[in-house]
């Protein structure tokens, strides 16, 4: 009778010390979100092209314009960003083929590898600001709120990254409901350090794709230091297949 | 005081266990001072020679700024953010600076950090020093071995690769790097945005007196490190901004960005959606005239970022600074000198901040010896409480008693602080000849090198000596006082 007491007094021990099972959050519905984020944020029947227009503020150098041609085949995961002002950096190139990013300097007509998790030039923006999504591949959900900003109902998403090809590894995503836009980022060291965070009040709707047209990627380091940009003269007409090359940026160079 | 003298010096050598205690505990106590002090003196003095005459000169004249602009580039938080600054009025600067005496060379130098890469493959990082071949070898003649190949010849461009780095390339790549290859150096300006050049090795070295910050550093032509750091004659344009773009600028409200929104639509706007671009003309002519930008990329050739002086002694850089100062301020010029420490940047700052916390350390073990002196003065002084009373008895002034004392003690400390300094001064002639081999880097930065010769120091002896006279003296201070409070009549019955 003893030994049987002392067996149940252990197997309540085991049970205590392990804990109970996890309750498992269901995140389908969050991961659903994520997906039609991604979907909804690619071109993939079309070529895509347009306009960046980059006010870039700088507590140290004051407020600096940029303007960048920028090319998307999201079916091939390729783009081209072409810096057309300022002038001394008119004619560098970024050129993503597949999991390369290449830049380009028109001052030694040289390439060099570079990374999407690299800030674009000397901006709060990152290289991998300018593709699709991938929030439902890069990233895992942690957990989520509901809540609300502004006058808009949102989820409030934690995400945290699956590997270390993204720029920041947890994210904090703003999504409305029923609408699936994304307001506002938060974006994480991996000490959980804020980093940057993301404000888009601006969207369009160009066919099947819902894009911003207005960011703001706000430095959380320096404070001060910020970057807007508003999208324009979109086209999803077709680019042809040379522009996604070296040679192109070469050539549209001379 | 012959009295006192003669009385003090025989309660020493009576009271053998007493005085061998606290002799002792003086004696290893300025030991411990004079090896460490002379050691730490020693590794400083080392850092400072190594910089002054390899790397810094004495003084560093800049462009004006704030914070911590140090030869590799600003060392502080804004240390991405923004560029080093050009020396404006370059020339009469360098004018004024060949027209003072006491000033022995001069050399221009610019600075830019790089990735460097072949074929596909980031390989490794180095800091550029940007110079001029025949200036430098002038300025600081004994600090470059060469290992392989040579300094570029005057008027062409390449670069002296560092032995470290070259290591870790070759460790990446499973390649031998030798001079005449070409690799590519990427750099991220401020000015500029990103910048490539493409550079052959010249020549492989290393720095004779060096260390970890200073093994990543390779010399490479002016005209190539001030490509990278974006020292071109052009400027960006102000920028022109509609009314939409000004409107975010500024501090934004995070949380209460999205209030002035009330409905979904307010979130879209309509967009027009271009037409077919597929002319050919339209893809090649995209940026338009190139001239422009071509011009704007020209080479600031007048532009440094750092001039190093050298003077003939260090005991004019007082003089210098204050020379400098003036003529920076008669001529409105927008420049400043900074002392080789700050030229010098994190390394040495550590080896100073290194030092500190060792003579924290000092002071707690003085604190700690000033207790057990104390505690065993405390206990001598009471053995000898019917001898004191009988004194003060017999017509003994209280000032005699406390002087007897205070001379006991003062002559133990002389004796204790001789013997001990003489037992350092043992231990760092065998170091000296022996030589620290520093067996990691932590130990490289301290030593300020990857050996160390410690010497005795006068100023150690000196400290070390004040201070084991003043632990004495403050440790007897106590005990006579607790003699003081007892009466002459108390004392003798204590004997007893």
């Amino acid at each position: 009778m003893k030994n049987m007491m002392s067996v149940v007094v252990a197997l309540v021990l085991c049970v205590l010390v392990t804990g109970l099972p996890a309750q498992a959050q269901d995140f389908s519905h969050i991961e659903a979100i994520l997906e039609r984020l991604d979907a909804q944020s690619r071109f993939d029947n079309t070529d895509f092209s347009s306009v960046l227009t980059m006010v870039v503020e700088d507590v140290e150098k004051g407020i600096e314009k940029m303007v960048v041609r920028q090319f998307r085949r999201d079916d091939g995961e390729r783009f081209l960003l072409l810096i057309q002002e300022p002038v001394t950096e008119k004619g560098q190139g970024y050129l993503l083929e597949g999991d390369n990013l290449w830049f380009y300097d028109p001052s030694s007509r040289q390439f060099a590898h570079t990374s999407l998790k690299e800030n674009f030039q000397d901006s709060d923006a990152r290289n991998a600001d300018f593709g699709s999504n991938s929030y439902s591949s890069s990233y895992e959900v942690e957990g989520y709120l509901e809540g609300t900003l502004g006058n808009f109902e949102v989820y409030i998403i934690d995400l945290k990254a699956v590997d270390d090809t993204v720029p920041f590894p947890f994210v904090k995503l703003w999504v409305t409901k029923d609408s699936d836009l994304v307001l506002k980022t938060e974006e994480y060291s991996l000490t959980y350090r804020l980093m940057r965070t993301g404000l888009f009040p601006k969207y369009t709707k160009v066919g099947d794709v819902v894009m911003p047209v207005q960011m703001v990627f706000i430095d959380e380091l320096v404070p001060g230091n910020k970057t807007q940009i508003s999208v324009s003269e979109i086209s999803v007409s077709d680019i042809p297949d040379h522009v996604f090359t070296k040679a192109y940026i070469e050539r549209v160079n001379r | 005081m012959k009295i006192i003298l003669t009385i003090a010096w025989r309660n020493i050598r009576q009271h053998k266990v007493k005085t061998l205690i606290i002799g002792l505990i003086m004696v290893i106590g300025i030991m411990v001072l004079v090896v460490g002090n002379s050691f730490m003196d020693s590794a400083a003095a080392g850092i400072e020679k190594s910089y002054i005459q390899n790397y810094t000169g004495h003084l560093m004249i800049t462009g004006e700024s704030k914070g911590y602009l140090t030869l590799f580039g600003f060392q502080d938080t804004t240390a991405m953010e923004r560029a080093v600054p050009r020396i404006p009025e370059y020339a009469e600067i360098v004018e004024f600076a060949n027209s003072l005496p006491y000033v022995e060379a001069i050399n221009p130098q610019v600075s830019a950090t790089a990735m460097i890469s072949r074929g596909d493959n980031m390989i490794a990082a180095t800091q550029l020093f940007g110079i001029l071949p025949e200036q430098y070898q002038v300025m600081f003649p004994d600090n470059v071995e060469l290992l392989e190949g040579d300094f570029w010849a005057p008027g062409e461009q390449g670069v002296l690769l560092n032995k470290t780095v070259v290591d870790l390339m070759e460790k990446q790549v499973g390649f031998t790097f030798r001079p005449g290859d070409k690799v590519l150096f990427t750099s991220v300006s401020t000015l500029t945005g990103m910048r490539i050049r493409e550079v052959e090795i010249t020549g492989i070295f290393q720095f004779r007196q060096s260390n970890i910050q200073l093994d990543m550093v390779s010399l490479m032509d002016i005209s190539n490190v001030r490509a990278l750091a974006g020292m071109v004659v052009g400027h960006a344009a102000p920028a022109d901004l509609s009314a939409d773009e000004q409107s975010l600028l500024g501090a934004i409200d995070e949380d209460s960005f999205f209030d002035s929104f009330d409905s979904l639509d307010s979130l879209f706007a309509p967009v027009e959606v271009e037409q077919d671009m597929s002319d050919d003309d339209y893809w090649y002519s995209l940026l338009g005239e190139t001239e422009s930008r071509d011009l704007s990329n020209l080479e600031d050739t007048g532009a440094w970022q750092y001039l190093l002086v050298r003077l003939t002694d260090e005991g004019y850089t007082r003089q210098a600074q204050i020379d400098f100062a003036k003529f920076f301020a008669d001529n409105n010029t927008a420049a400043q000198t900074r002392d080789w420490m700050q030229a010098a940047g994190s390394m040495a700052q550590l080896s100073s901040g290194i030092k500190s916390i060792f003579n924290s350390v000092v002071f707690l073990i003085a604190i700690v010896a000033v207790i057990i002196i104390m505690n065993t003065l405390v206990i001598s002084v009471t053995e000898r409480m019917g001898e004191i009373g009988t004194m003060r008895a017999i017509g003994a002034q209280k000032g005699f008693v406390r002087r007897m004392v205070m001379w006991e003690t003062l002559i133990l400390s002389g004796l204790a602080g001789t013997i001990g300094i003489l037992l350092g001064a043992l231990v760092l002639f065998i170091l000296n000849r022996v030589g620290l081999e520093a067996s990691n880097m932590f130990f490289e930065i301290i030593y300020g090198g990857p050996v160390l010769r410690p010497e005795l120091s006068l100023s150690s002896v000196i400290m070390s000596f004040v201070v084991i006279v003043v632990v004495g003296v403050v440790s007897s201070i106590y005990p006579t006082s607790i003699v003081m409070k007892t009466s002459p009549l108390k004392a003798m019955e204590s004997s007893r």
